[in-house]
């Protein structure tokens, strides 16, 4: 899921990993980089080679498909947080 | 690129598929060089304008050792099952097996008896019955095993294969579990009788028989007919009151087995009281008769002249005893834990 709302904006391997560091979210590169690959043969993300700079790169976007499910998965997300906010306020401490 | 990236790119590149190489070596080689960028850049100094070859190499080396080894990213890349049998294919294998080596092991161990049984009484001039069983169910042990282990293998690497065929998820789509639902129609009924303890019942019934028929049995049986003429192992000239008594007590042992398959409950105190009993009994009555009575047939014991013989007679009937004890008052216990059944 982090990956799918961080690759909203075109990330190439190296650039996500910092995005996500700085979002606080730990994520090896040996992880990251075959996961993007999964991703992108389930056609959630689009990878695209940019050979334009000094150092080729692929960058990788959201397709349709990869929108719907970020967005699914956001909103599971909003639901899960709400109802154990909700169960941790009603809870005895 | 220089000589450590291009060996670990190499390294990762050689277990996964060739159609994905070029693109993946590609990319971890991009991927190297950011992160080697991105380490020189934190390292270096505000002004400098290129890093030393030492940095250049002891960055590599670190980026290279925190991607780890490239097996274990190559296994990233491809997602091959690393089992033999998943959880998805567990349950049908397991249940194969269930099936599967009883069906094979009886079908072997009677195919092999009837055809040594048929080579053995066409080959051999003078057949002997003793002989016919005792090499038939050799052979038919060493046959039987070859299939149980030939059967356990091709289930085995069957379903190893299948599993590696088969799509993720293939194999519920293809055995309809996602279109029917579970319901409580699926649970099967509770057993009216608890298989386990009538099947030791029957065990037991088997192995009393065995026994009963010991004093019968002849010497050709295990290939020494020729120390006593193929006469029996026990002494014929051994008074009749002794083997009655023992096979007294073999009816005591059958009768409580039967009480045992045939009660509402399978093990009461008293069945597993008149067990152990009995069985503490016959115990004594062997010993008795081995100390005072010349039970094994006097060839035998002449070929066998060993001074400690008795004792280790006694030592292992009263072993067998013990353990038997045992496992009746294991099971004793075993079956108070579970509720009585209703018939």
């Amino acid at each position: 899921m982090a990956c799918l709302s961080a690759c909203r904006t075109p990330q190439y391997g190296y650039s996500l990993l910092t995005t996500l560091s700085e979002s606080g979210i730990s994520a090896e590169a040996n992880t990251l980089y075959p996961l993007l690959r999964r991703l992108e043969k389930q056609g959630l993300l689009k990878a695209e080679w940019n050979t334009d700079e000094p150092r080729p790169r692929k960058y990788y976007t959201l397709t349709d498909s990869g929108a719907e499910i970020a967005q699914s998965l956001w909103n599971e997300w909003r639901e899960l947080t709400t109802s154990l906010t909700a169960l941790w306020k009603d809870s005895p401490q | 690129m220089n000589s450590l990236t291009s060996r670990y790119v190499e390294a990762v590149l050689r277990h996964v598929p060739e159609s994905n190489r070029e693109d993946i070596g590609q990319e971890i080689s991009a991927a190297i060089a950011e992160m080697i960028d991105a380490r020189l850049a934190d390292a270096q100094s505000p002004g400098t304008q290129s890093a030393a070859p030492a940095d250049v190499a002891a960055a590599e080396r670190s980026v290279l050792e925190e991607l780890g080894d490239p097996r274990q990213l190559s296994y990233q890349y491809t997602q091959r099952p690393r089992h033999l049998i998943g959880p998805e294919l567990y349950p049908v294998y397991i249940r194969g097996l269930q099936w599967l080596l009883p069906i094979v092991g009886v079908l072997a161990l009677l195919a092999a008896l009837l055809v040594n049984g048929i080579v053995y009484s066409v080959t051999d001039p003078e057949p002997q019955i003793g002989a016919l069983i005792g090499r038939s169910l050799g052979a038919a042990a060493g046959t039987t095993v070859l299939a149980l282990l030939i059967a356990f293998a091709a289930i085995t690497i069957g379903l190893a294969v299948f599993e590696r065929l088969l799509p993720a998820g293939g194999f519920r789509e293809l055995s309809g579990q996602d279109q029917e639902p579970w319901t409580v129609e699926h649970l099967d009924p509770v057993p009216a009788q608890r298989t386990p303890v009538r099947v030791e019942s029957i065990i037991g019934l088997v192995l009393l028989a065995l026994l009963a028929s010991v004093p019968a049995l002849p010497t050709t049986l295990f290939y020494i007919g020729h120390l006593n003429n193929g006469e029996t192992f026990i002494n014929p000239d051994l008074p009749m009151p002794w083997l009655l008594g023992y096979w007294s007590f073999l009816a005591v042992l059958a009768a409580v087995e039967v009480w045992t398959l045939n009660g509402k409950r399978p093990l009461t105190l008293a069945s597993t009281g008149v067990r152990i009993a009995a069985d503490a009994l016959l115990a004594s009555y062997l010993t008795a008769a081995v100390l005072t009575q010349q039970v094994l047939h006097p060839d035998l014991a002449a070929h066998l002249d060993l001074p400690a013989g008795v004792w280790i007679v006694l030592a292992g009937i009263w072993a067998i005893t013990l353990w038997d004890q045992i496992s009746t008052i294991r099971a004793y216990r075993a079956d108070r834990t579970l509720p009585a059944q209703d018939e």
